[in-house]
């Protein structure tokens, strides 16, 4: 943990909103902001927090904050919604992680959620790398593609007509397709859309001459 | 019902959630869409009424393997059309599964048509159905752009909705004129081919829609959307919503890939692929009391849009910079 002084840590600066109708969510959460003048803050120095055992991981796109409280020795993390007594400091990850499935599950489910809750789930999505968590988490999608060639590179043309080199590591997958040959595959995208993992491979039909 | 229009990038994608929790899915996205994401993590596979394909390109039809290989028997029908030469690799691959399904009594396919009514809740007075392309319109089709399906959600006579998949203004203007729907979504992402022709401007004062969802890819090669079509729309009234951002309202903000909005994230759907930057990202409307409801982020949206150096949607509706946003 590495200790900053309260006064440097920057209000957050919303702009004025009267000409929207109501408020809009960060002008709620400026007013539910805890008071800093009394706390120190601190920032936790992990952005990384294990999110399902261990893999997906959940990133974080900044440091936590955590707020202080010197009376009763009892921390909030800014943003999450989590208060916790800083002797316990050490199970912090865990208890950010169960917020964010607690939250995410919530949201999954379509179910409302409270004023506050809403609130916290719009600043956690704000601090961590959600698509990161979309895609890790992704289960393989079924598709089907023809091996066009394979060496020295393997490439797989896909049924709606991209072409794509597969790395050495992915390609493995495939050793036992013939080049020309039609396959199905469950395949685990990444984050541009190119093939990370490919599992349970099945052979179509030939369509093109070896 | 809950209208949830996904952003998926460079495509269209949308799903209708029925009071039963069974979906109605209007085109599926391309390969790797984020919508099969998220109904393999369901813990039960949903039940999904009917897939209607607005046309077979495959930014809008490219997932549908994947749906269907998952899906089996919770899948009760497809709709779509033919529109291209079957003999086409991609055409086949796609139709190749869907062909399996009903081979093994899974769902049915069907054709996709003029009056065809899709869906229908008939005690609500709720109803699916295409207006859109009728068969001549199909055979005469110059491209499968042109031929695309128009499917409107009508309630209690009027309709609300209109997903008019890639399908020039001008035919959008004849088959759903003096509509005055709440949404329309693209055409084309919002490049519809006759943008440049006066058609275009007639077609949207002729339908008059309230919002346009574009759904849309914030690195595509093909400069969507159109300055001009979105200016058009917005002096007509009618306020656009872009699932992403674009190198046309802010280039450092692209550059540095910072999201206006992570609304997947807020409405608990998953994020598309690729390097995007995410504008109003997915749009969900809730129909309550007969009324469409938008999600709480519009007016976050309208904020935070406020302070992008060339917001096309609000200089298209005479905003300038310093002016406070207006809905």
């Amino acid at each position: 943990m590495t200790y900053c002084n309260s006064e440097q840590v920057q209000q957050p600066h919303f702009a004025d909103v009267e000409g929207l109708k109501g408020e809009t969510v960060s002008a709620l959460v400026a007013k539910q902001s805890p008071p800093q003048s009394d706390n120190q803050v601190f920032r936790f120095s992990q952005k990384f927090i294990p999110a399902e055992g261990n893999a997906p991981v959940l990133r974080l796109t900044e440091f936590p904050k955590l707020i202080v409280d010197k009376r009763t020795m009892e921390f909030e993390v800014e943003g999450w919604g989590i208060r916790m007594p800083c002797s316990e400091v050490y199970d912090l990850p865990r208890r950010m992680g169960r917020r964010f499935i607690e939250l995410f599950s919530k949201a999954d489910r379509q179910e409302d959620f409270t004023e506050e809750e809403e609130m916290t789930w719009f600043n956690v999505v704000n601090q961590v790398d959600y698509d990161r968590f979309s895609y890790d988490r992704a289960a393989p999608q079924y598709v089907e593609g023809t091996l066009i060639r394979r060496s020295p590179h393997f490439v797989v043309e896909w049924y709606d007509g991209e072409r794509e080199n597969l790395s050495p590591t992915v390609a493995r997958s495939l050793a036992l397709i013939e080049t020309g040959e039609s396959f199905g595959a469950f395949v685990k995208f990444g984050s541009d859309n190119q093939t990370i993992a490919i599992e349970r491979v099945t052979i179509r039909e030939r369509v093109l001459q070896a | 019902m809950v209208i949830d229009f996904w952003d998926v990038g460079q495509g269209n994608c949308c799903v209708i959630k029925l009071d039963d929790n069974s979906l109605i899915i209007i085109d599926v996205g391309r390969r790797g869409s984020p919508l099969v994401d998220w109904l393999n993590d369901r813990p039960s596979f949903p039940t999904i009424r009917t897939i209607v394909l607005t046309h077979n390109d495959a930014d809008h039809a490219g997932a549908l393997p994947a749906i269907v290989a998952r899906g089996g028997a919770s899948i009760e029908g497809v709709c779509a059309l033919v529109d291209r030469n079957i003999e086409a690799p991609a055409f086949q691959k796609i139709l190749e599964a869907v062909r399996g399904g009903e081979r093994n009594g899974f769902f049915r396919l069907e054709r996709l048509e003029r009056n065809k009514i899709i869906w229908e809740d008939a005690a609500k007075g709720i109803r699916l159905i295409a207006v859109y392309p009728g068969m001549l319109d199909n055979i005469d089709a110059a491209n499968p752009n042109d031929t695309s399906g128009i499917i409107c959600l009508e309630i209690k006579g009027k309709t609300e909705l209109i997903w008019p998949g890639d399908v020039p203004m001008q035919k959008m203007g004849e088959s759903c004129h003096d509509t005055e729907p709440y949404a329309i979504t693209g055409p084309h992402h919002g490049a519809p081919s006759d943008v440049r022709t006066p058609a275009s401007r007639e077609a949207i004062r002729a339908v008059r829609p309230k919002f346009n969802f574009i759904s849309v890819g914030t690195h595509n090669s093909y400069s969507h959307p159109r300055l001009r079509f979105i200016r058009q729309l917005e002096v007509e009234g009618c306020r656009v919503r872009c699932s992403q951002l674009t190198y046309r309202c802010e280039r450092l903000r692209v550059n540095a890939r910072d999201h206006v909005l992570k609304t997947h994230g807020y409405l608990g759907l998953r994020a598309p692929r690729g390097k995007y930057v995410s504008c109003r990202g997915p749009w969900r409307l809730t129909l309550t009391n007969g009324q469409f409801v938008p999600d709480r982020w519009d007016e976050e949206h309208l904020r935070i849009i406020a302070t992008l150096k060339r917001p096309q949607c609000l200089l298209g509706r005479g905003w300038k910079r310093g002016d406070q946003p207006f809905q």
